[in-house]
């Protein structure tokens, strides 16, 4: 009864401090129009290329026109020379070259194997790796077309020339999301990670306002109720977040929203205990500020999201699971999103986030009684309360 | 003025020296996050993907076309299934994130000119994953596919192999990929991602740098104020984006072509810049926790913003024209740049330019800020903060 009502005070807290409010409820939801606007084109198309065609042949002109009829392609230069070319994709105004050498017709045709050289700049993977799979379709088809051709020119049926050219085929099915798209990759994880950086900063800042209250008495259940408390905003706007990105950018909800909900809960816990001890240790909500948003990029990147946690060193991953949580929950909250998975393939991070609670929570306990014991009272259990009228009121909530 | 301009500096190094916030957030975390990237990216490709297999066919054809895949170091065969029922369910759970299906009577079809197909399935749920997947599975089955075509032609024209060969081969492309051959995400993501955080350290810190009781001096000592708030964040931003893209080159090995006085430069493009813009917030937003989440929404999310991972080129026109207000938007694409490609000054020179020309305007509208104050503040409130300097000075 007496945890209800604490929670029911830090409801009212939240909802008397406008600033608060504001970035719980629409921090997430702001967030999630910027960052899904930048991947509304699902595909990165008119990659400016350059051509360098020295044979000028039928043959080598089809080569071209197969890139120029390409959505992913414009061919905006036309090179002069290999130096040019290579100027070019040096200088970021080409991502890619062509280069089809002189007689390379002639040569096709006289069986001595010619080479069209395609540069791709490789210091964006993104679209190098774009620039790269698009080309060797094109070429697939191409190259098809001349075998095919020479084939026949020595005599092999058309059709039989073909199946001797295709040999095999093989084809992909991509499962979960078939036109490996970056906004259905990216989202739901950036989405997750508004919902840590909202409940770390506004913790934050109501563990430095109630810090004495917190720690005069039943610090583990005013830090608990907290926790709920601000949650109880937080999480509903995560769900509006993939709402919205739902409705507005096409994002696939497969799976069982319960245990969205689940895993959310499970994570505003865990991710309060760093919340609450770099609060406590700082006890200054402009460095709490700024530490949280320093931290958001490093828990990103290191949480096995972009960059999955089998491809990193087994010690550093432990590393990260004892520190931060975030490593628990972002695969896996994104994971039930987009593919479904039922509650047996999250369960281990489940239990995951439950551990580290339960590591971390009494010592976010401990931290702030130490830090906001009064000086004048080092034990606050032994120490009278203050003159309220109801001990559950915490100074923000006043 | 110059007095104005050395107080500032003393002040800020005082608080740095004293509080030690400044140099955790300019040197501590960057440092950290340097070590931990480059120990996380290692790798710098995906390796041993969890691969299932299920051979229908059974044929000395299709077991090296598994072979080959257990023995390619991006998969890791971990299953040899009799049926696609099973499959599925090893994808539900994330046990295998790749799976190749070879059709029964496959070797036979070959032979018999059937053309039959593989079936290969992605979990596309892991773009990184997928990706490097795909492009590994194509580049072996488009091998082994012309070893066929080479079999199938010797047989079917009674040709010598050299002859076969030239035939099958008849249509010959070259890739190369430039700068970063292996298309490894260590020279990718890192360059850009540590910058990035020190450009936020940069602006988060310099968002409450003008403090209340610098608003009641005399005008001149404001803008020695505004001057040397921007001269010391910018310097020390400039150091650590220094040390950020040296210990990627010398712990890490990202390779660092360009000039060392080139990077300075760009370095120090971007950290006046920044700075620049987080003194002009702090001089018209006077509450520091506001200002600070602007500067965060302005700066933190910059590496997806302004294009270093998704490029503008694939972004709508609003976000092309909008970013490109954005200090990292002229920074990080040259950094990287200058690093893998070793791009000198006079490529950057459009965006060095604009850089400096941002700087100019925000330093301008930042001494317009702290001029325009100087009645609103109250007594009180500046005797306050002055008393907390003081403190720390």
């Amino acid at each position: 009864m007496r945890f209800l009502r604490l929670v029911a005070g830090e409801l009212r807290a939240v909802t008397r401090q406008p600033v608060t409010l504001i970035i719980l409820l629409f921090g997430p939801l702001f967030l999630t129009l910027l960052f899904g606007g930048v991947y509304v084109h699902t595909y990165l198309e008119d990659v400016p290329i350059a051509v360098l065609d020295e044979d000028n042949s039928s043959l080598s002109r089809m080569i071209i026109t197969q890139f120029a009829e390409n959505e992913r392609f414009y061919i905006k230069y036309y090179a002069a020379s290999r130096e040019e070319l290579q100027d070019l994709i040096d200088s970021r105004r080409a991502y890619m070259g062509l280069y089809i050498p002189p007689n390379f017709a002639r040569d096709v045709t006289s069986l001595k194997s010619s080479e069209v050289l395609i540069l791709v700049d490789g210091t964006n993977v993104i679209i190098g790796n774009n620039c790269y799979a698009e080309a060797a379709n094109i070429i697939q088809t191409v190259a098809a077309g001349v075998g095919i051709k020479i084939l026949t020119a020595k005599g092999v049926l058309p059709p039989t020339a073909e199946s001797i050219a295709l040999a095999f085929a093989f084809n992909d099915r991509t499962l979960y999301d078939p036109r490996l798209t970056y906004m259905n990759y990216l989202l739901p994880g950036f989405v997750a990670v508004f919902l840590q950086q909202v409940m770390v900063s506004s913790l934050g800042l109501s563990v430095i306002d109630d810090g004495p209250t917190l720690a005069r008495d039943n610090t583990f259940l005013r830090l608990a109720a907290k926790v709920l408390g601000y949650g109880f905003f937080a999480v509903p706007a995560t769900f509006a977040s993939l709402g919205m990105a739902h409705e507005l950018f096409h994002i696939p909800i497969r799976g069982n929203l319960w245990l969205v909900l689940l895993l959310s809960v499970t994570f505003i816990f865990a991710v309060s205990c760093p919340a609450a001890i770099m609060a406590s240790l700082l006890k200054d909500k402009l460095k709490t500020y700024q530490l949280s948003f320093m931290l958001s990029l490093p828990t990103f990147v290191s949480s096995g999201y972009v960059w999955p946690t089998a491809q990193m060193p087994p010690n550093l991953v432990r590393m990260i699971k004892a520190l931060w949580p975030l490593i628990y929950f972002h695969r896996p909250f994104a994971d039930v999103i987009l593919k479904g998975v039922p509650f047996a393939a999250v369960k281990d991070s489940i239990a995951g986030m439950a551990v580290y609670t339960l590591v971390w929570f009494p010592v976010a306990v401990w931290v702030v009684k130490k830090r906001f014991a009064s000086p004048s009272c080092p034990v606050p259990t032994t120490c009278p309360a203050p003159t309220t009228s109801d001990d559950s009121v915490s100074p923000a909530q006043a | 003025m110059l007095r104005g301009f050395f107080t500032a500096i003393r002040t800020e190094w005082q608080m740095a020296v004293r509080e030690k916030m400044i140099l955790v957030i300019l040197f501590l975390i960057p440092v950290l996050v340097n070590l931990m990237l480059g120990y996380e990216l290692y790798q710098n490709q995906i390796k041993n993907i969890p691969m299932a297999v299920v051979d229908m066919d059974n044929s000395s054809l299709s077991r090296t076309i598994v072979r080959q895949f257990s023995e390619n170091e991006t998969f890791a065969v971990r299953y040899y299934l009799d049926n696609v029922s099973e499959m599925e369910r090893l994808f539900q759970e994330n046990k295998i994130r790749v799976a190749m299906v070879i059709p029964p009577a496959f070797a036979k079809d070959v032979v018999a000119l059937k053309s039959p197909t593989i079936l290969m399935v992605y979990d596309g749920s892991q773009l990184a994953v997928a990706a490097a997947a795909k492009s590994r599975a194509s580049e072996i089955l488009l091998t082994l596919k012309t070893g066929v075509l080479l079999k199938q032609i010797q047989a079917r024209l009674d040709v010598p192999e050299d002859m076969a060969k030239k035939m099958a081969l008849a249509v010959n492309f070259n890739y190369r990929t430039l700068y970063n051959p292996t298309r490894g995400y260590k020279n990718f993501l890192n360059i850009g991602l540590c910058a990035a955080l020190v450009q936020s350290g940069i602006g988060l810190l310099s968002v409450s740098a003008i403090r209340d009781f610098e608003l009641t001096r005399s005008k001149l000592q404001r803008i020695g104020h505004v001057l040397g708030k921007v001269a010391f964040y910018g310097g020390l931003g400039c150091l650590s984006l220094f040390l950020s893209a040296i210990m990627q080159n010398w712990l890490f090995q990202v390779p660092f072509r360009g000039r060392l006085g080139d990077e300075l430069l760009l370095a120090a493009a971007l950290s006046f810049a920044v700075a620049g813009l987080g003194v002009m917030i702090s001089s018209w937003l006077r509450e520091p926790l506001i200002a600070t989440i602007v500067a965060a929404v302005l700066l933190v999310p910059d590496t997806v913003l302004a294009g270093y991972t998704w490029p503008r080129l694939a972004m709508p026109g609003a976000y092309q024209k909008a970013v490109a207000f954005l200090p990292f938007t002229h920074f990080a694409d040259n950094q990287r740049d200058l690093m893998l490609k070793g791009l000198t000054a006079a490529y950057m020179r459009q965006d060095l330019i604009w850089l400096a020309i941002f700087t100019a305007a925000m330093i301008i509208l930042a001494i317009l800020g702290t001029l325009r104050l100087k009645t609103g503040l109250g007594e009180e409130k500046a005797r306050e903060s002055e008393a907390a300097a003081n403190e720390v000075s």
